[in-house]
């Protein structure tokens, strides 16, 4: 017991996540994915939780690809959350997979929604940066790393772009992304690897011109 | 000695890593993510 008391007094922390660790995969961790959301259908807050703390940071990511602006982010997660809460008793998701891509899609239109209504400015349909200042820190630092890569994605149509983002910087499977851009499978991957392949030519070309000069 | 873009390949893989170095960082809120999720689940107690 002492032993114990005096592990806890030194690593207190380590404890204490444990113990939530322990906790978390007693309750839902563990649990069939289509228990937990049949429960969260039927207004269970535990499930409903569960269902957030597993997809929340990815759609974050997800909303914050498209629009590198952190407030704005806030504000069109919070929406596609709340549409989630509205949606679930009639979702008619059977499993993880499906449920991601509900969630996934649902961010997508939320994003373009708020585009339309000049919410946020666009980055998948112009590479400039958007003309309002970002409030964060992070936010100038991402915008200045897509700078960088503005001569790789300059001529690709805002579809291609979107759909490329998805898979590099999101990983999304590409059935998922099919389902969000309402494609087929077989062309979102060709899209990919089209987009990749001429990622691929200017990188030769580029690497071919520092060649020419050190010579 | 000039040489021609086949003599150095570059991979669709390695265009690949090219484009995920440069995806964006982010330090995801916690607070704002406490908050969200408080909410989301005060609402759920009044739809239920």
């Amino acid at each position: 017991m002492l032993i114990f008391f005096g592990f806890f007094q030194k690593n207190h922390y380590t404890v204490y996540v444990f113990c939530h660790c322990i906790l978390f995969f007693s309750s839902y961790g563990m649990r069939d994915f289509l228990e937990t959301l049949n429960s969260a259908r039927q207004g269970d807050r535990d499930a409903i939780g569960y269902l957030y703390d597993m997809s929340y940071e990815k759609i974050y990511r997800f909303v914050y690809h498209r629009i590198f602006d952190t407030p704005k982010t806030e504000d069109i997660v919070s929406d596609v959350f709340f549409k989630m809460l509205r949606a679930l008793p009639r979702m008619r998701a059977t499993s993880e997979g499906e449920f991601f891509s509900w969630l996934y899609r649902s961010a997508y239109t939320t994003y373009i929604d708020a585009v339309r209504n000049r919410d946020v400015s666009s980055l998948d349909s112009e590479l400039s940066i958007p003309s309002i200042e970002p409030s964060y820190a992070q936010d100038i630092d991402n915008r200045d790393r897509l700078h960088r890569i503005e001569v790789c994605l300059q001529d690709f149509s805002d579809r291609d772009r979107a759909i490329l983002k998805m898979r590099v910087w999101d990983e999304l499977p590409y059935e998922t992304i099919a389902e969000i851009m309402q494609e087929s499978v077989a062309n979102t991957k060709q899209i990919v690897s089209r987009g990749l392949r001429k990622i691929t030519a200017r990188l030769e070309h580029f690497i071919l011109c520092i060649f020419i000069v050190l010579l | 000695m000039k040489s021609s873009p086949q003599e150095h390949p570059v991979s669709e893989k390695q265009a690949k890593e090219l484009l995920q170095t440069y995806r964006p960082m982010i330090v995801v809120d916690t607070n704002f993510r406490d908050t969200l999720r408080a909410d989301l689940l005060r609402n759920a107690q009044k739809k239920w």
